[in-house]
């Protein structure tokens, strides 16, 4: 463990020297600590130290690359007051539709008393006095609500202080309101430009006093989008829109399988296209880039590199490479389950209950791989200088990750590389990988010149980081009620930590925690196991990743038993969760959970719902809820089912997110989920030939359209307030439950594969 | 060399006449407002107006375009007010943004032709529109918003 961690260690260090942050401001990371502890502590429940000590180690390192990333942060690096001009608000977080350049710079708004018109938004540089910039985990405001309110206090506090110096009186008399410091009894005011020159030379204070939240004038007030002006106007820059004197363009063919090598190829077809320019070959990188071996074609416009890239001939090796083939891999899943045996969770005796009990029920569900299919295609534009510096424009999740692989790359020391991070048209997990951008700083390096690397829709749906395929059982004993007695949950998936550490073969205790080792319902005997498997595509982060088919599988479950039981699916679960409890937290990626707070959602939503009212022939219901990212959230679907398709008709959707900072923002994130997550249950798969993936475009990977999407109705409920929680991602896992329930409902056909529109018409 | 109008300006490019209009925008006149998604017309994120009507510009090559008035999302109007675009604020419908100026043309294509459309035909018209970040609701609301003011 302590290697691991000094090695951790050494590989988070930056060049600028760590501060230390003020214990306060650790506040996120000590209760990381604190779960780490705890986790310790379910290992003692399992009694299996040596079967889970093994994921243990990587949920606690992941755990740990928040924290060691968040002591560098800087409560200075997020405001900019010019002596004259509007104050700049610092996003470090990177916008790709979660709105996080409004929140953010709301928060800071709020506690140093600025006018929301009166200020700008400046995206940071990848920079690590940000702290975190690993925009992913549905946390941006979650862990940083806290740290950039005490950012915003302080400089509030150090701006009046040195007004207060200026005018002689006691800082005590003044007060600060719409950017600027008045001293009543003189009825004199200085804005925060004219006194921020002396502010810089006073020490922040550690504790500065936070507003009380009843005082709140923009946090928790619907507040648009700070940048849909520009993006009405097209004027607003994604990562395909940077242009450089002597830009080229360039689009490259990857090796069909990682680890695929180039055999040999024949560009010169390629090298015949008007525009094109040159054809380079590029290495693959190892974990953590995952990049595949490519070759190149760098033209004069993304129109020629195309061309010539389709005119490239390329014989890959693949020798020695495991290749997957779905329908075989389906089976490696199967006989996987079977041995499934390292053990997650284990309370009481739920094998011998199941193996003496006379009613049981045993179900299981098969969720395939998916794609992001962002809508905007992975890009990236890099130069590499002849004056040793970097220079990096692209829409990025994480760029500090990728700024640590290009350092090392090129040999450079991290403060040689400038990374400007764009707008994201859609991330959702997969531009957290670094492999785009390495690509064209590798490309940019060979060629000397700055270059766009733009990838096509057909290279970004067969060279992604998939979501994992899966295969999970449930089987429960059964009371004369119909209520389980036992819960045995089995669960087998390609874990995606290979991407960082390559060589595991099953899901780490923080995947399980997603929804599995955490389910939420009160049964005396649990068991929870996972099984091994490999595969040969990357498996990356997916918009709330695991969440997903655990969720499913957990809630299809739960509406099977409540039909064996003949109890509506929603009293069933109210009855399963019982009296309002704690559950505790183990590990990062599962808090303690209040079930009073999910029951509330669960019964907003039915209300709202209005679930007992009789629905027309041929329409169905289905419910759901989860938690996930410290949200709750619960949704109830309305379906038609006619002549072998499904129309969803209306959603109904509660989420408690703590306290919504900006519930216009919560409202378009749930209304957004709960179409994503439609797109994935009604259409999403990903099958591979011999581990080249068969689908290439939205022909073959359909997301779902304007025409196909459901009225929507949301309720967000503050169950902890001023404690913001995760709200880009926990809308998505309650989705597929809902729907393969609402279809069994006007149906009477379970379906326990996704995605289900396949399966509507094959009947 | 080619003759295109652009946003009621001449522009001569050195295109081929088979190149698509997305390219010869995004990469020659270096108008990026319109967007690529897939390249085979199926997500109207390229969408830009021809002669008033709304296309894909990754599948229409540039020579169909001589003649004829090309208008992308930054020509819609001079200070891009048009009515979608106010009611697109107002209605906060942005996510990541990425499929609007696409999602704006194909709409304004849609009140060219019709300009009080039904929610049904607003819907039927805009299938073509993919939005990954599922805001459709709001371009619903915004496009029947606009429909109605102007
Ligand atoms: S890019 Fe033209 S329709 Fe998708
Ligand atoms: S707003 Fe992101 S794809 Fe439409």
């Amino acid at each position: 463990m302590k290697n691991e961690l000094q090695a951790h260690h050494e590989a988070t260090r930056s060049e600028s020297p760590a501060t230390d942050a003020p214990p306060a401001e650790k506040a996120k990371g000590l209760t990381r600590r604190t779960f780490l502890k705890v986790g310790a502590g379910l290992v003692a429940t399992g009694g299996l130290a040596v079967a889970i000590a093994y994921p243990k180690r990587y949920a606690i390192l992941f755990s740990l690359m928040d924290y060691m990333e968040n002591r560098q942060f800087d409560p200075r690096a997020f405001i900019l007051i010019p002596t004259q001009g509007p104050i700049q608000l610092v996003c470090h977080r990177s916008e790709m539709g979660q709105g996080v350049r409004t929140s953010l710079p709301m928060i800071l708004a709020e506690e140093l008393d600025v006018p929301w018109e009166d200020i700008q938004v400046v995206q940071a540089l990848a920079d690590p006095r940000y702290g975190s910039q690993n925009t992913d985990g549905s946390k941006s405001v979650r862990d940083f609500y806290t740290l950039l309110r005490k950012a915003a206090a302080g400089t509030r506090e150090v701006l009046t202080q040195a007004a207060a110096y200026r005018w002689k009186v006691p800082s005590s008399e003044c007060l600060s309101k719409d950017g600027k410091i008045h001293h009543a009894p003189t009825q004199r005011t200085l804005t925060y430009g004219a006194v921020a020159q002396d502010a810089s030379q006073l020490t922040l204070p550690k504790h500065p006093s936070l507003k009380d939240p009843k005082d709140f004038k923009i946090i928790g007030k619907p507040r648009k989008g700070i940048d849909i002006a520009a993006m009405v106007q097209g004027k607003a820059q994604y990562g395909a829109d940077i242009d450089l004197p002597g830009l080229v363009y360039a689009c490259a063919t990857r090796a069909p399988v990682p680890g695929a090598k180039i055999k040999s190829f024949d560009d010169t077809a390629a090298k015949q296209v008007k525009g094109v320019l040159r054809v380079e070959t590029i290495d693959a990188l190892p974990a953590p880039v995952n990049s595949n071996a490519s070759v190149c074609v760098v033209a004069s416009n993304t129109w020629a590199a195309i061309q010539g890239q389709r005119a490239l001939k390329i014989q890959w090796d693949t020798q020695g490479l495991k290749l997957d083939h779905s329908p075989a891999y389906r089976k490696e899943l199967e006989q996987a389950l079977e041995k499934a045996d390292i053990v997650h969770r284990s309370e009481g005796d739920a094998r011998r209950i199941e193996a003496e009990s006379k009613r049981k029920i045993k179900r299981t569900y098969h969720t395939p791989y998916l794609v992001h299919a962002t809508m905007e295609p992975l890009v990236s534009t890099a130069h590499v200088k002849k004056d040793g510096t970097c220079e990096i424009w692209a829409p990025c999740q994480d760029p500090i990750r990728a700024k640590k692989a290009i350092a090392k790359q090129l040999r450079l020391s991290e403060d040689k590389i400038t990374f400007h991070i764009t707008f994201l048209g859609g991330g959702f997990g997969r531009k957290s990988q670094p492999d785009f951008v390495l690509e064209s700083v590798l490309l940019s390096q060979k060629i000397g010149l700055p270059v766009r690397l733009q990838w096509t829709r057909e290279d970004e749906i067969k060279h992604g980081f998939y979501h994992a395929e899966s295969l999970q059982s449930l089987s429960a004993a059964l009371d004369e009620q119909g209520m389980p007695l036992s819960w045995h949950h089995r669960a087998v998936y390609p874990t995606l930590v290979n991407t960082l550490w390559a060589g595991n073969d099953s899901p780490m205790v923080f995947e399980m925690g997603m929804g599995a080792l955490n389910m939420p319902y009160r049964i005396p005997h649990v068991l929870c196991e996972a099984g091994r498997t490999k595969t040969a595509l990357h498996i990356g982060w997916f918009r709330s990743v695991c969440n997903i088919f655990h969720s499913y599988a957990v809630n299809s479950f739960v509406d099977e038993l409540a039909h064996e039981a003949r109890i509506d699916p929603i009293a069933y679960r109210l009855k399963l969760l019982g009296p309002p409890r704690q559950i505790p937290s183990n590990l990062e990626t599962h808090a303690s959970q209040d079930t009073a707070r999910l029951a509330a959602v669960i019964q907003k939503t039915r209300d709202a719902f209005d679930w007992n009212k009789p629905l027309p022939k041929g329409h169905g219901k289905g419910f759901a809820n989860h938690f996930s990212f410290y949200s709750y959230v619960a949704l109830a679907l309305e379906v038609r089912v006619q002549e072998g398709s499904v129309r969803v008709l209306r959603a109904v959707c509660t989420i408690d997110c703590g306290f919504a900072v900006n519930p216009d923002g919560v409202r378009a994130q749930i209304e957004g989920s709960i179409i994503f997550g439609l797109s994935a249950a009604l259409y999403g798969k990903i099958t591979t030939q011999d581990s080249v993936v068969q689908q290439s475009n939205f022909h073959d990977y359909p997301i779902l359209r304007m025409h196909e999407t459901p009225h929507i109705e949301i309720h967000i409920l503050n169950g902890a307030p001023n404690d913001p929680t995760g709200v880009g991602e926990p809308g998505v896992p309650v989705v597929a439950p809902a729907l393969a329930s609402a279809i069994f409902d006007a149906t009477g056909t379970r379906h326990r594969d996704l995605p289900l529109a396949e399966k509507l018409l094959s009947r | 060399m080619l003759t295109l109008h652009v946003n009621q300006k001449a522009h001569q490019v050195d295109a081929e006449p088979e190149m698509p209009l997305l390219w010869v925008l995004r990469d020659l006149l270096k108008q990026t407002g319109t967007k690529y998604g897939c390249g085979l017309g199926l997500c109207g994120a390229c969408t830009i107006l021809l002669d008033g009507k709304a296309i894909r510009s990754c599948v229409t090559p540039a020579s169909a375009a001589i003649g004829k008035q090309i208008t992308t999302i930054e020509g819609l109007h001079p200070e891009g007010k048009h009515p979608l675009q106010t009611a697109w604020q107002e209605h906060n419908v942005p996510q990541c943004g990425y499929c609007q100026p696409g999602q704006i043309m194909n709409a304004a294509g849609l009140l060219n032709a019709h300009p009080k459309p039904t929610t049904e035909q607003i819907r039927q018209q805009m299938a073509g529109n993919l939005c990954r970040c599922g805001t459709y609701p709001r371009i619903e609301k915004a496009i029947l918003h606009a429909s109605q003011r102007s």
